[in-house]
């Protein structure tokens, strides 16, 4: 079997002594997305506590050596060559949830989602807004920056 | 409407008392938005007058707007309303808000939004499942649980991200100033609505919806998302100057705090970092240690709730009240008073500070009480607390709020920091906001003479914010808030000593009220009248028209827009007028501004109050004798059939 060097990507870091909870992230990354808000729409998650105020995100770590990309069996889950972002092409993907079952995250923290289209599933999981020019749409929105952008580069 | 932008398109239906559920479309009251202006429709056509609130005659309404569940400042809110048991002396239609997440989740679930009728037999409640399923559950393993417990038993059986609302004990016992409450403490807190849940013996809402597999249903579209990115960013630009990383501030009441805490949003999409470092900002604490109950692992302190831990009036006040708690005394105390779900605004602006009044002018020494009333003692806060929400000896008469319990006592009404119809004292410079100066509570007075409620808590702070710097905003220079009330109002005299250009703000501010919980925004927020991060101080009041346009796809212009608050709040004066309202009513208010303002012993003269109330019925297009919209002013509205109804059955 033949493997070829993955570029290594960007990723998106939490700090959560500075979030309040607030939920915005999730609500941009489904309207930038879909077009609509649904939290169930969005690729970033917020896991809100409100009686600790320990809110906790989950979003894709972009696996230096990511199962989903290997685990897809039509080539569906594609790898930026600007930002090394792990994405799912929509239009491939045939719904088959292998990407989501590889996921070394998955099950316990939701990385890897599914929407219905008519009967089809469709997965989508973080792109890194990757063909925004501001870049993640959610690291934008964060009134209290919770949220920051790590270029591949800069990542350690 | 099948599916209309911003919306999710149905409204549930549920009567309690046959179990029927069902749901009706929400585009026949798209003309009054959402949220208030939706429920006062519905309790228009649906809640005639002399019904009892606490009986399975009154309906409970639940009602989110286009906005909620949006990328919009302050989205998570939703709005309450019904007959409300804590209105004095009668009860009349008035509404109420909570914010969470709850009305964001109930739109992702299929709906707009509830209306209850009906009572059940026994305790249930309502449980919404993905894709609007909709089931009443038992709730006899709820019944006499707190707010804290019944929402986590929710969460242990429906999943952790359900959320709900739900009412504790005091709601269950009928106390007229019980709240609903959602999360660690937001809460629908005007109007006892708590008590109208507990009447019709319904514990909680639930929803629980999955966080995968979205179909169709729970998405709510959006006409510009572009757009409604780049005013979501201006709105934090003007709020907070962008996004921030969290600075909290050191000290807390002058004090030099060394307990954990951290910025908590109180709301869905809450544009950041509320009350901008201030004491009464929304923190959540945690794991504060207490040597007389346990360590505290966290608790919110936000708005009125620092005077749990300590109060002081002004210098010139009738009467002096000072007390102080210790810090983790007084957060054992708000947990449990939002555990009980009780309203604290009442209890701390009103009951409180009533009683502490009429102890020390010894009015109150003929009860059980008299002898054990001492603020410096949180045993006595905590019995006080039970006392209510057990309705317990002297408790069960406090719990009819205090009002009734001076009527009950056969005493007059003097020295009760209650302004009109059962609400406690709230920007009207006598009482815990006594430090709001003349003439501010002019327009005060003018707010709390034509409402259903206490006015400030939707419709007043966005004056305050300009005129003091609160919230969001940090104090502006005098030139700029001159330049600003120039601006929005047509006149500096609207923030100068004097009682001229007062109802033109008013009106304006009540109309804007309409808006911000019908859109719904949060009213810390919007309408954002000042900014510290412009040359000039001003904010920009065309955001929500902005919003509104983006999100529906329906362009209306900040005056468009203004004139559906003004039709709103035109409904529910009718709806006032129906119930018996008229100018007499309204000025109910002269009495409790004719005592000393506590600041600069101002009191109000009542002929030029008059005076400007006439002027503001004449811009309203109200009748300055009566009181009563005139029927071509209805008209104009486009509520010609609330003015038929008006004017042929009830003049």
């Amino acid at each position: 079997m033949e493997t070829k060097l993955i570029k290594e990507s960007g990723v998106i870091r939490f700090f959560p002594e500075r979030c309040t909870g607030c939920g915005a992230c999730e609500l941009a990354c489904a309207l930038y997305h879909e077009g609509s808000c649904n939290p169930g729409l969005s690729r970033i998650r917020l896991i809100k506590d409100s009686f600790s105020g320990n809110h906790i995100i989950e979003v894709c770590v972009q696996c230096s050596s990511p199962g989903c990309y290997y685990a897809c069996p039509i080539g569906a889950l594609e790898i930026d060559p600007v930002s090394g972002a792990r994405f799912i092409n929509e239009e491939k993907c045939i719904g088959c949830g292998l990407c989501a079952k590889a996921c070394p995250l998955m099950p316990e923290k939701q990385i890897i989602k599914f929407k219905k289209i008519g009967n089809k599933r469709v997965f989508f999981k973080c792109d890194l807004c990757m063909n925004r020019i501001e870049g993640p749409v959610c690291v934008e929105v964060c009134p209290s920056s919770a949220l920051i952008f790590l270029k591949a580069g800069e990542r350690r | 409407m099948s599916k209309q932008y911003g919306y999710a398109g149905k409204i549930l239906r549920i009567n309690l008392s046959n179990n029927r559920i069902w749901a009706e479309n929400t585009e026949k009251y798209e003309k009054f938005i959402g949220g208030r202006g939706i429920a006062a429709k519905i309790a228009w056509n649906e809640l005639k007058p002399n019904i009892d609130p606490l009986s399975s005659q009154n309906k409970l309404i639940f009602m989110t707007g286009p906005l909620t569940g949006i990328l919009s400042p302050g989205s998570g809110r939703t709005c309450v309303a019904g007959i409300a048991p804590q209105v004095y002396p009668k009860p009349w239609y008035t509404r109420s808000n909570i914010g969470g997440r709850f009305g964001s989740e109930l739109k992702y679930s299929g709906f707009d939004g509830i209306v209850v009728e009906g009572s059940s037999e026994k305790p249930v409640y309502i449980c919404i499942h993905d894709e609007g399923n909709v089931e009443l559950l038992d709730a006899d393993e709820l019944w006499g649980l707190d707010t804290f417990t019944t929402q986590k038993m929710l969460m242990k059986k429906h999943g952790r991200d359900s959320v709900s609302i739900c009412i504790g004990p005091a709601g269950e016992n009928l106390v007229r100033t019980a709240v609903i409450l959602t999360e660690s403490g937001d809460a629908a807190g005007q109007g006892g609505f708590g008590a109208v849940m507990g009447s019709k013996k319904l514990k909680a809402i639930s929803i629980s919806n999955t966080r995968g597999g979205v179909g169709e249903m729970g998405v709510i579209k959006v006409a510009d998302p572009k757009r409604l990115l780049e005013l979501w960013k201006k709105a934090l630009k003007l709020l907070q100057g962008g996004p921030k990383i969290p600075e909290v501030p050191s000290d807390f009441l002058g004090m030099q705090i060394k307990y954990e805490r951290k910025y908590h949003a109180c709301t869905h999409a809450c544009p950041g970092l509320c009350g901008r470092g201030r004491d009464y900002g929304s923190f959540i604490w945690k794991n504060v240690p207490s040597k007389r109950y346990y360590t505290i692992e966290s608790g919110q302190m936000r708005c009125i709730a620092p005077n749990f831990v300590a109060f002081s009036t002004e210098k010139e006040a009738e009467v002096k009240i000072e007390y102080r708690l210790s810090f983790p005394e007084a957060l054992v105390l708000k947990n449990l008073c939002d555990k009980l779900g009780i309203n604290q605004w009442d209890f701390l602006g009103g009951l409180i500070l009533w009683l502490e009044v009429w102890r020390k002018k010894k009015l109150i020494n003929e009860t059980s009480i008299s002898n054990q009333i001492d603020l410096n003692n949180p045993d006595f806060w905590m019995k006080l607390l039970y006392m209510i929400a057990n309705r317990e000896g002297f408790g069960s008469m406090l719990a009819d709020g205090v009002l009734r319990t001076v009527e009950n006592l056969g005493k007059a009404n003097e020295y009760v920091p209650y302004v009109t119809c059962g609400f406690a004292e709230h920007g009207a410079g006598r009482g815990v906001w006594g430090f709001f100066e003349y003439p501010f509570w002019i327009v005060g007075a003018l707010l709390w003479a034509t409402d259903s409620r206490d006015p400030f808590s939707d419709t007043g702070h966005a004056y305050a914010r300009l005129v003091y710097g609160f919230h969001y905003v940090l104090p502006l220079k005098d030139d700029q808030v001159k330049s600003v009330a120039k601006k929005i109002w047509g006149s500096e005299k609207a923030v100068t000593d004097d009682y001229e250009y007062k109802s033109q703000v008013a009106i304006w501010l009540q109309n804007r009220g309409c808006l911000t919980s019908s859109l719904p925004t949060c009213d810390w927020a919007l309408p954002i009248v000042a900014s510290n991060f412009t040359v000039d101080g001003s904010g920009d009041t065309s955001l929500e028209s902005q919003l509104y346009s983006a999100v529906t796809g329906i362009n209306y212009s900040e005056e468009e827009l203004d004139t559906i608050g003004e039709r709103i709040f035109n409904l529910e004066r009718a709806i006032a007028i129906r119930e018996g309202r008229n100018r007499e009513v309204d000025e109910r208010v002269v009495p409790f501004f004719k005592r000393p303002n506590w600041t600069r012993m101002i009191t109000l003269d009542e002929h030029k109050f008059k005076m400007i109330l006439d002027e503001y019925y004449e811009l309203r297009g109200w009748d300055t004798r009566t009181g009563w919209p005139l029927k071509s002013v209805l008209e104009k509205l486009d509520l010609a059939d609330v003015a038929n109804e008006l004017y042929n059955k009830h003049l």
